[in-house]
């Protein structure tokens, strides 16, 4: 176990894996600034590179991009409330309102450091995970799956303040619309209108763009000015105040990692549940007299940005011990790994087992130097805050449109996101939660899929099995709580 | 003018909920259940959100209702439509410019409709020099050709 452990070591600073490493280091980098394209799209652009590689530097360059893709993201989401990926439309909900109030800076360096150290957390439980990881996959079943979604979709409706009502018609319209497309058991066509491009329902970078990233442009643009109030521009702190923050808010950040790293494992979850999660447990757990989140609260920077990179490891645990992918991302990496020749299964935790340590390694010195980079650069990424949005917002409109077409190379993807970039624009105004709506839209798919499966095997007593009967607990819980929460608060503000 | 936006946003959310109901239900029993499931409990909820709204609307407010005891209420037979507010013209104007350049890439390609759309959101909307939008426009597509079709080799 140890002579792997060092030799997967000796495999990364290899050459020429090294080398690819950091090529794929700062490529992914640079995707992630890049709004709406995002963890699944960089690596299906790599993809053609990795097939003549060897095993060690194809791995050392896959991974590696993986890793840093959210880092790059964050900070777009950060500074101007364009999320680079799903999993990064958590950190804006308060890294942009921390950006308005000209501390962007600090919220870039809370995001990374949260970033590095949850992947290096993630990366050291993956390890320790290694020798006892089957039995641990094979207690969730499609019941647990099935209400771990519905859990994720009810979590994030409390999380629109004090009108949850709206939480939850946001997070069922965006399940409504993952079921637009053909229905993955029979094959019924479901609200298609005979359109072609809907039989394989909506993409969700197109849809992340679109709520997301042009939703937030048009609004700067009706706004004018430059996304950091002009006053607020001396307020302008510097990065190692954010990445001080995660150390002050130490249990915020090992609880996001535990979190980040269970989701991670769970296969078909996937990043955007694993930050939406982590966002909403800091939420639920604030104390009284901390910022309100989602009006800039540093925990809502950095429990999202340590559970997303936590996960990274967990997600490798399915991928490389049964060949289950984790999420869309590990699916694509799971395609290069057999397309090099890397076979996941019981071979690669036995007789390869040093190229499962390449791959661990590899996690965690990406995500440290991704950080590094990022840390380097915060400074003058700052200061574009202070541009005028009228001369960013196009820029970005342009490069959204060029992300949204990407995706399958089709106009209906540029349709797709102009549509719900309308729609995510009146639902920021009005105060409705986008981030339900977009996990809403991640989910559907999972929750049909399970609960079909979940009947047919255990047939209608699914729901009576424990660790599924907990979460319809907590389920329960969680709705009760957010429906009285604002009426207990309208009554402790009577009385006082 | 809030107020009925809501509304407006509101009734489309019953309109959407209802529309996949009714489609719903013309399904086959197995590939109906799920959309049916979060439907019905979506128009049910968002039904509720309008109701609640409308009621919102019809009460007045406490300002008005201090207003109303201290003044006589003045009926103005024909009180005449206020014009489309700058903030609207303004929205209206933002998602035509995105609109066309939708338009434009379908027609033109993004190598032509992208430049364009630049020069001519920075010139006539952001109201700058030609030469800062000349600048930017030129800048911008150069790049977006040296990375994706030099570097990347996709066929945007």
């Amino acid at each position: 176990m140890f002579e792997a452990l060092w030799d997967g070591l000796i495999l990364v600073f290899s050459w020429p894996a090294v080398g690819y490493m950091w090529i794929g280091i700062i490529f992914g980098l640079f995707m992630g600034f890049t709004p709406g394209i995002g963890g699944p799209v960089t690596l299906a652009l790599i993809l053609p590179f990795s097939f003549g590689l060897d095993k060690v530097s194809a791995i050392a360059f896959l991974v590696a991009t993986h890793s840093v893709v959210n880092n790059g993201g964050s900070v777009t989401a950060i500074l101007f409330g364009v999320p680079g990926s799903g999993p990064n439309a958590a950190t804006l909900i308060d890294g942009y309102p921390l950006a308005q109030r000209g501390e962007a800076g600090r919220a870039i360096g809370a995001a990374l450091g949260a970033s590095a150290l949850g992947g290096v957390f993630g990366t050291i439980v993956l390890a320790c995970i290694i020798p006892i990881l089957r039995p641990i996959v094979l207690v969730f079943g499609p019941p647990e799956f099935f209400m771990l979604s519905i859990l994720g979709v009810l979590f994030l409706a409390t999380l629109s303040g004090d009108e949850p009502l709206k939480g939850v018609i946001a997070g069922l319209m965006g399940l409504m619309i993952s079921l637009i497309g053909e229905e993955l058991i029979v094959g019924t066509k479901r609200y298609t209108f005979d359109i072609i491009y809907l039989w394989e329902g909506i993409k969700l970078v197109p849809a992340v763009i679109g709520l997301f990233a042009i939703a937030e442009m048009v609004d700067l643009l009706v706004k004018g000015g430059a996304i950091a109030k002009p006053e607020k521009q001396v307020a302008l702190s510097g990065p190692w105040t954010g990445v001080m923050d995660v150390f002050r808010h130490w249990g915020l950040f090992i609880r996001s990692c535990i979190l980040g790293v269970i989701i991670g494992v769970i296969p078909g979850l996937g990043g955007d549940v694993a930050c939406f999660l982590a966002y909403g447990q800091a939420a639920q757990t604030a104390r009284k007299g901390e910022v309100e989140y989602g009006k800039g609260n540093i925990g809502g920077v950095i429990a999202p940005e340590a559970a997303s990179n936590a996960k990274e490891g967990g997600a490798l645990v399915p991928t490389i011990a049964f060949g289950i992918p984790g999420s869309g991302s590990m699916a694509i990496l799971l395609g290069a790994l057999l397309i090099v020749g890397v076979t996941p299964g019981a071979a690669l935790l036995n007789e390869d087992l040093n190229l499962t340590f390449t791959m661990v390694w590899t996690l965690a010195i990406a995500n440290l130097g991704g950080t590094a980079i990022m840390l380097l650069l915060t400074k003058p990424l700052s200061k574009l805050t202070f541009f005028e949005g009228s001369l960013i917002a196009p820029v970005i409109i342009a490069v959204c449109f060029i992300g949204a077409f990407m995706t399958t190379n089709s106009m209906g993807d540029i349709i797709v996101a102009i549509v719900l970039g309308i729609i995510g624009y009146e639902m920021k105004r009005l105060n409705y939660s986008r981030a339900a709506m977009l996990l809403g839209l991640v989910l559907g798919r999972i929750v049909e899929q399970n609960l079909f499966l979940s009947i047919r095997i255990f047939g209608g007593d699914f729901i009576f099995r424990p660790i599924a009967m907990g979460l319809v607990i907590i389920a329960v819980i969680v709705v009760a709580w957010s429906f009285l929460r604002p009426i207990l608060k309208g009554r402790n503000e009577r009385t006082a | 003018m809030k107020k009925a936006e809501e509304i407006g946003f509101a009734s489309l959310m019953v309109i959407v909920f209802a529309v996949f109901v009714i489609l719903g239900w013309g399904y086959a029993k197995r590939p109906r259940i799920v959309p049916l499931t979060l439907s019905i409990p979506g128009l049910a909820l968002s039904l509720l959100q309008l109701g609640n709204l409308i009621a919102k609307a019809k009460r007045p407010s406490k300002a008005q209702q201090l207003d109303a005891r201290s003044k006589p209420v003045e009926k103005s037979a024909s009180v005449p439509k206020p014009p489309l507010s700058a903030e609207t013209r303004k929205i209206l104007e933002i998602w035509t410019w995105i609109v066309a350049l939708a338009l434009g890439v379908n027609f033109f390609g993004f190598m032509v409709a992208l430049p364009i759309f630049l020069l001519g959101f920075i010139k006539f909307f952001a109201k700058r020099t030609w030469k800062l939008s000349v600048l930017i426009s030129a800048s911008f597509t150069l790049a977006v050709y040296l990375i994706f079709y030099v570097g990347l080799k996709t066929n945007l």
